[in-house]
């Protein structure tokens, strides 16, 4: 009877397995079945397009790429079948590296920006195909569209990699801004203040909110709230602050050499500044450890009167704030003067948002190239990016405006699918995207187009390969945020400043500083 | 006749204190579990603005059908099921044949073996060796891939060697005299006396498979093909702070909202958390049986 039930057992459990196994397998069966014809078929017989296997670095929200509707609609207009997989959410680097490493297949990958240093690596190593003559035969859309400049960002030792896609913009400047500084301004009108013009003013905003406490908080009253990172990360260093002495971006032209924040006189007096606002409670205790999540509750909640925040997160913020404040409104502040008139929020142009690249190990190389091509075609473009006119938007007085929720549903998540843009009309399309909220073009224009004279380019945006700064720049990055945070909390002493300078120098500053200024010698403009 | 120790007013006074105690702790572990609960079951404003407790504001349960229903989240769950039921069964079987003659201290040579899968325990042979490996096997995107490496746990193999040595040698011998042979001896006495032992590391085999996370991360790349871990970390790591100030403007608009996030962690853990309750009986009973030497 035992042995009857335990045979029933085995045999239960090694049918089940069989049978997965049987249906895993059909779906690798059937790829290298599409994959052998396109080898066998010799001139004469029409080609058939292959199956071209795309990885994609993240994964999409709420759905799979292969069923998301834009790729059934793609395969249809460019008539490439094509497979997606994702890096997982979790250390995709990582992930990336093991498959790249091992020689995956893959004919297209995708990634973010934040995946450069990685990038890099993999073309110094010779495990990506070099794309300049594949280019030069079948990518005539993608010569024709994308900017030169463009394509030789991601040159590696004089080859073509990668093709780059810009960030996301809706001016024809190509400028982009992440965010500023945005205030209750409910606040500021019950207690009858003006904007700050000069950081003198900006002390004394913080210092009424803290005397007057808008918000009602008593001992939680919080002017200004931070994160860390805040602090001195590139590309997130309190935005107008920073500005005002003059250190807004990590390089700042002094004589037409580029300088490091770190060994910028400014650096020393923004620390000094931030420290005593610090000191005087004027910026929340808990900074050092705040994370996005705790910012953002204590500024919905009311706790917090200025925050950082980025344009396209405002409509969120401001939903949250107004359902336990009905008379919340938030604006963005201009960013204050410092003693020397410096002032500014710091952009971005020409900064890359996406790359692609093709592994060495692919099998349709050709084919890659042709698809990409295909998909920076005029037309098949515009449908990537914005639909069918009528179906998905409209053309009013020139301007592109969306067909909701259509236009949501299937084309919000098109920007990972772009691989290089029209850059003549992206812009005029970018911005019916930003029309869905109806609110976001307002915050848009606030930072892009009211504050326009007072952006501070940051002259590294348009960075190419440069070696040193790959290596070393994320690691020196955090020491350097790691210093600045200790000195803000009063546990290091700002004198001793001069002594930090000089081990940064002798890390690897020097050599990072040497090879930006060779850089910037010869592509200044 | 029972003997009764009579409790003084000392003893009650104290045991009072140690109650109060220990149920107040016990209620404060449950306190961030029900914390997530309610995140579910709120509204995302009250979320994002910090005000749930324990009990959630704005009550409303789209979230949760919507995480049910979604098919990402049903297609994850049954894949885990089936590898955690096929794993730990198949794993019961391996583990507990395998164990039978590494308990044989006579057989020639059998310290040798049980060296060789101790050693197992202590190294690897690094990540991506044992990637090209599954690779080289034609694994990949298969979910043996994910069954099959923690399939022999040498750990829980050596607890079920040592209960196979615990059992009095005359058992054995009495069935041999009757004529029984090496697997009949296995099948028809040792395990069956083994059901204790075997529910337990049954419990622990199907919790490791279900909470399994590094295999399928590295093995399963297929879209269809993820378990419910590798689900989970999307849904949570997606608004991970490191991910959104790099991501592009687009992707941060798609954030998960919090108590999306909140509903998925419930749905994932109260399968796992219903079934333990109810193994729990079997685990006491094996520990039990295993003390008292008749």
């Amino acid at each position: 009877m035992l042995r009857k039930c335990l045979s029933m057992l085995l045999i239960a459990a090694l049918s089940g397995a069989l049978l997965l196994s049987g249906c895993a397998k059909a779906d690798a069966g059937k790829k290298a079945e599409v994959q052998t014809p396109a080898a066998q078929t010799p001139a004469a017989q029409p080609e058939k397009k292959p199956t071209l296997r795309y990885l994609m670095g993240s994964p999409l929200a709420g759905t799979t790429y292969n069923d998301y509707i834009l790729s059934k609609q793609l395969a249809e207009k460019t008539g490439y079948k094509v497979e997606y997989e994702a890096l997982p959410a979790d250390k995709p680097q990582d992930k990336l590296n093991l498959l790249i490493a091992s020689g995956e297949s893959y004919d297209i990958v995708s990634t973010g920006w934040n995946f450069m240093s990685l990038f890099y690596r993999f073309a110094e190593q010779g495990a990506l195909a070099d794309l300049d003559e594949l280019i030069e035969k079948y990518g005539k859309n993608i010569k024709a569209q994308v900017s030169a400049e463009t394509l030789d960002r991601l040159k590696v030792n004089n080859k073509r990699y990668g093709i780059g896609t810009l960030k996301a913009y809706g001016t024809d400047d190509k400028i982009y801004v992440f965010g500023g500084l945005a205030v209750r301004q409910d606040w500021m009108e019950q207690l009858g203040l003006q904007d700050p013009k000069t950081l003198d003013e900006f002390t004394k905003l913080l210092e009424t909110i803290k005397q007057k406490d808008p918000g009602k908080n008593g001992a939680n009253n919080i002017p200004l709230t931070l994160r860390a990172e805040e602090v001195s990360m590139p590309g997130m260093i309190l935005p107008g602050v920073a500005g005002a002495f003059g250190i807004a971006n990590e390089w700042i032209d002094v004589g037409g050499k580029l300088v490091n924040r770190v060994e910028h006189p400014g650096f020393k007096e923004y620390l000094a500044y931030l420290n005593s606002l610090y000191n005087k409670g004027l910026i929340d205790k808990d900074f050092g450890v705040n994370k996005v999540a705790n910012a953002e509750e204590k500024y919905t909640s009311g706790k917090a009167g200025i925050m950082q925040i980025g344009w396209s997160t405002v409509p969120r913020i401001l939903d949250a704030t107004i359902k336990n404040f009905p008379q919340a409104k938030i604006k963005f502040l201009s960013p204050p003067a410092g003693k020397d008139g410096k002032r500014g929020y710091s952009m971005f142009k020409g900064e890359l948002d996406r790359i692609t690249f093709i592994p060495k190990a692919s099998k349709n190389a050709a084919d890659a190239v042709k698809y990409l091509d295909l998909l920076l075609d005029k037309d098949i473009f515009r449908y990537l990016a914005l639909g069918e006119e009528g179906k998905h938007f409209t053309v009013q007085d020139g301007n592109y405006m969306p067909i909701n929720p259509l236009f949501n549903d299937e084309r919000n998540n098109s920007n990972v699918y772009l691989v290089g843009l029209d850059e003549k009309n992206f812009p005029r399309y970018w911005l019916a995207r930003l029309r869905k909220d109806a609110r976001l073009p307002g915050f848009y224009n606030e930072l892009h187009v009211n504050l326009k004279t007072l952006l501070v380019q940051d002259p590294m945006a348009p960075m190419p390969y440069l070696p040193e700064v790959i290596k070393s720049g994320s690691v020196m990055a955090q020491t350097v945020n790691d210093y600045a945070l200790k000195v803000v909390m009063g546990v290091e002493k700002i004198d001793e400043i001069d002594n930090f300078v000089k081990k940064w120098k002798a890390d690897g500053g020097d050599k990072v500083t040497k090879e930006v200024n060779d850089w910037y010698a010869k592509n200044k403009k | 006749m029972k003997m009764k120790i009579r409790k003084t007013f000392e003893d009650y006074s104290v045991d009072t204190v140690a109650y109060c105690f220990l149920i107040l702790f016990g209620l404060s572990t449950l306190v961030p579990f029900l914390h997530v609960i309610a995140k579910a079951f709120s509204g995302n404003w009250a979320v994002t603005s910090g005000k749930v407790g324990i009990w959630p504001i704005d009550m409303q349960v789209e979230t949760f059908k919507y995480v049910i229903t979604s098919v990402m989240f049903v297609r994850s769950f049954f894949i885990t099921v089936v590898v955690t039921v096929v794993g730990t069964v198949l794993s019961l079987i391996v583990i507990g044949i395998t164990a039978y003659p590494l308990s044989k201290k006579e057989l020639p040579g059998i310290k040798v073996v049980l060296l060789m899968f101790v050693f197992t325990m202590l190294f690897s042979g690094g990540m991506i060796p044992f990637y090209l490996l599954i690779k080289t096997l034609g694994l990949i995107d298969n979910l043996f891939s994910v069954i099959l490496p923690p399939l022999v746990s040498v750990f829980y193999l050596l607890i079920i060697k040592n209960y196979y040595e615990s059992l009095p040698e005359s058992l054995e011998e009495s069935a041999r005299l009757d004529g029984a042979s090496d697997i009949n001896v296995l099948f028809s006495i040792i395990i069956p006396l083994s059901k204790p032992v075997f529910a337990t590391i049954a419990l622990f085999t199907a919790v490791n498979y279900w909470n399994e996370y590094f295999y399928p991360m590295l093995f399963l790349n297929k879209e269809k093909l993820k378990t419910l871990q590798l689900y989970l970390v999307e849904v949570i790591a997606s608004a991970n702070e490191s991910v959104i100030s790099k991501a592009s403007l687009e992707e941060q608009e798609n954030l998960m909202p919090e108590n999306v996030r909140a509903s998925a962690l419930i749905a994932s853990t109260l399968p796992i958390a219903l079934v333990y309750p109810f193994l729990q009986k079997y685990f006491m009973k094996g520990i039990l049986i295993g003390s008292v030497k008749g």
